[in-house]
């Protein structure tokens, strides 16, 4: 008797929704033009190796730092005075602990400097253990040859977590040789989401105002075949952190509904406020690049002279130029690296 | 976002019995139908006479079809439902991690199997997928490291026993259990979607009902109009052919139907990803060899032959490869090779040059050898470790500050979030 009553009593709970019987009757008939319509086109297949719809389950991590390739070619202006690089003297505490920070243009040369590299995880479920940093120097300039340092491994948990961002660091001795040295970080993971963001540079100088400042790099043809070579300059440089409430990322803006449109916001307003071309010198400033569009052999190497003169004081004490520099080939042009020179004022 | 949860274990023993099994699904319809049948044929039948005669009889039996069908349907769906998504599985423990290779491609469930379910079957490090199947059970069972998750529970072997061959009734005996892997399983929406269609599917299967009993009314009206040409006998046994294969016509016609509603339901999510970032690459497969690290509910399978899973399978992510110094491939996963060849160079340890480096005896000797044990031990607890924090409440809550939310770069669409004092802190 009474699995009678809860029978009935389970056939009343289902009847009195009638809301939910006439959506029901919608889903089976959406469901059976689903099927009419996959009637018209099969999937290939369900279930083998390789062709298999993936399940939300299965995560991957995004190990990334500050990316000037992968950020222009999302058409954002870049520095190349890197966030995520920084050098320091060795600390006494162990291999990672650091002593007073120490700008990449001035080096000692056959000096023993600890590197702290930044690891940002752009992923909000997948962590990576064993993360591979490796870490070389080049010599001031743009695409010059590479020398490594090393590589570290890392633990990078979710974004969010306490182990992001983590940090890889290095003891690197600088050459015999003085100079401007620049530094490469990249990392490698083979399950990555995104492997375009992985390469990041430091590549700064720094000069005074003294009328006009006068910087030189090298610049080499890394192709096999000749080639001609184009600057570009721009004052860019990160902004200050904003508080968030004052951000324009966030201001006046409902959170989308999925990451993917949450992503594809940001990404419109950076491209609105970091903009490519949106940073121009400004007119009162003379720059001089000698060469200005040197044509290079295959493995060729010249030095680059670029000369600043500001004859307008600025209210800032420091101005920041970045010169990008171009591989053009049948009118194309690929953007090839880049320094970034910090004049300051006397 | 973690993978979807539809299912939620039981604690067994329980009072509602031992877990949901795939014959209980025959039961169900019976049940139902029986309950059906008793009050709407019959009843629509009896009224149906007394109140229209022979007409009314007819009208009466198609409505008490219709009764029978949407009973039988909606309820047996509810209640299937109800036992498949809250008492099939027997909670083991709660959230479990663990790291292992592939054994088979992953695949998804057909409609046969009555869930949109995908699995895999997972080899345990440091057991390699081709040995696995060779290896004494207890072996694994007691191999102090992650053998831990597969090994019977003895009042789930004694009472509802484990897998121990395909199609072969389940074992009480430890020595005979034969699931020596550990299978995994990321949720379809198949049965909770049915369970918010119970009462339309019950109108389908209604309908069904009515088809199939006009069919064999119209059957049964048309075999006794030939057979009456041999008098009253001949028009009972036309009637009676008639009958069945109007009845047959009726029901196959209404079984293509719901079978199509049936697929259509069951395709609806097929699990698009729709939480990656700008410029993510599209999702690589999951294939057999693959290095991966699992994490989701530890539980008993009483649905099929008795085993424990991974059930929901909430992440997944590959352990990942690099290349060496001198361009090969590598990786920290290991496995236990008893024949490892001479000269070749065991995974190296720099993920920890604390850790112990491994001789070539170890990887011979896999979880006998007590640096070959730590060197595992550690790999599985640093990647458990941060895949769980993924889960952890507070990191939850952390991501959704303002200040997590970057996606291009934090130097570049990041901000400060406000500290409780209305000061403003750096990220980290």
């Amino acid at each position: 008797m009474s699995a009678l009553t809860t029978f009935f009593k389970a056939l009343a709970k289902l009847l009195v929704k009638p809301g939910q019987l006439w959506w029901g009757v919608g889903e089976i008939v959406r469901a059976l033009c689903r099927v009419l319509r996959r009637l018209r086109r099969r999937t290939p297949c369900r279930g083998d190796a390789g062709c298999l719809r993936l399940p939300e389950a299965y995560k991957r991590p995004d190990p990334l730092i500050y990316s000037q390739h992968y950020l222009y070619s999302m058409g954002l202006a870049v520095t190349w005075d890197n966030p995520d690089i920084q050098l320091f003297e060795p600390g006494h505490g162990g291999p990672q602990s650091v002593g007073a920070p120490v700008a990449s243009h001035a080096l000692q040369p056959a000096h023993v400097y600890r590197v702290r590299v930044q690891v940002w995880n752009g992923s909000y479920d997948a962590p990576a253990v064993g993360l591979p940093v490796h870490l070389s120097y080049l010599s001031f300039g743009v695409a010059t040859n590479t020398h490594v340092v090393g590589t570290t491994f890392i633990e990078l948990g979710v974004k969010g977590s306490p182990h992001a961002p983590a940090f890889a660091f290095f003891d690197w001795m600088t050459p015999e040789a003085a100079g401007h040295y620049c530094l490469q970080a990249r990392l490698e993971w083979s399950d990555d989401a995104n492997p375009n963001n992985n390469l990041g540079q430091e590549n700064v100088d720094v000069g005074a105002t003294s009328s006009p400042a006068v910087f030189r790099f090298t610049l080499r043809n890394p192709a096999t075949s000749r080639m001609r070579f184009a600057f570009e300059t721009d004052t860019y440089r990160l902004p200050a952190s904003a508080p968030c409430d004052q951000s324009p990322y966030t201001q006046g803006r409902e959170r989308p509904r999925t990451r993917l449109a949450e992503s594809q916001a940001r990404w419109e307003v950076a491209r609105r406020e970091h903009g490519a071309g949106g940073f121009p010198v400004p007119p009162d400033w003379t720059i001089s690049i000698d060469p200005a569009d040197p044509f290079l052999a295959a493995g060729e190497e010249i030095d680059v002279t670029v000369s600043v003169d500001l004859s307008t004081p600025t209210g800032d004490r420091h101005a920041t130029l970045n010169v990008n520099a171009f591989a053009l080939e049948h009118e194309e042009s690929h953007f090839v690296s880049g320094v970034t020179f910090q004049i300051e004022k006397a | 976002m973690p993978g979807p949860q539809y299912t939620k274990c039981f604690d067994y023993p329980s009072p509602g019995g031992p877990p949901f099994h795939e014959t209980d699904f025959l039961g169900l319809g019976l049940k139902n139908g029986g309950i059906g049948l008793a009050f709407g044929v019959l009843t629509g039948l009896v009224v149906g006479f007394l109140v229209g005669g022979p007409i009314g009889a007819i009208v009466g039996l198609l409505v008490g079809a219709f009764s029978v069908g949407f009973t039988a349907t909606a309820m047996a769906i509810t209640e299937g439902a109800n036992l498949w998504l809250y008492h099939r599985l027997v909670c083991l423990g709660g959230r479990k991690c663990a790291v292992g290779s592939i054994m088979d491609p992953p695949a998804i469930s057909d409609l046969g199997e009555f869930d949109n379910d995908e699995f895999f079957d997972l080899a345990l490090m440091p057991y390699a997928p081709e040995r696995v199947k060779d290896i004494p059970a207890d072996t694994i069972f007691d191999d102090g490291f992650q053998g831990g998750l597969l090994r019977p529970r003895a009042d789930l072997l004694s009472e509802l026993g484990y897998f121990e061959a395909e199609d072969a009734p389940r074992t009480h005996d430890r020595s005979k259990v034969a699931k020596k892997w550990l299978h995994c399983e990321a949720e379809g929406d198949f049965w909770v979607r049915m369970a918010d269609l119970a009462a339309a599917m019950g109108l389908l299967g209604g309908a069904a009902a009515v088809v199939t009993a006009g069919g064999a009314l119209a059957g049964a009206a048309a075999g006794c109009s030939w057979g009456g040409f041999f008098g009253p006998i001949g028009c009972i046994i036309g009637a009676i052919i008639g009958g069945i294969i109007g009845a047959l016509v009726g029901a196959g016609g209404s079984k293509l139907v719901i079978d199509a509603v049936l697929e259509g339901i069951f395709e609806t999510n097929p699990g698009d990803v729709d939480d990656a970032n700008v410029g993510d690459e599209p999702l690589g497969p999951l294939v057999r060899g693959d290095k991966v690290v699992v994490f989701g509910e530890h539980v008993y399978d009483g649905l099929h032959e008795g085993w424990h899973e991974i059930h929901p399978l909430l992440a997944i992510c590959k352990v990942a490869s690099f290349k060496t110094t001198d361009g090969t491939e590598a990786s920290f996963y290991l496995e236990w090779d008893p024949s490892f060849p001479k000269g070749s160079t065991p995974p190296s340890h720099q993920f920890d040059l604390a850790l112990p480096e491994l001789a070539e005896a170890d990887m011979r000797a896999g979880l006998a050898s007590d640096p070959f044990r730590k060197r595992a031990t550690a790999l599985r607890d640093r990647w458990c470790g941060l895949l769980s924090e993924r889960f952890d409440e507070k990191v939850g809550q952390t991501q959704q500050g303002l200040d997590q939310r970057w996606t291009v770069h934090p130097a570049v669409d990041g901000c400060k979030p406000a500290a409780s004092n209305g000061e403003f802190v750096p990220p980290h």
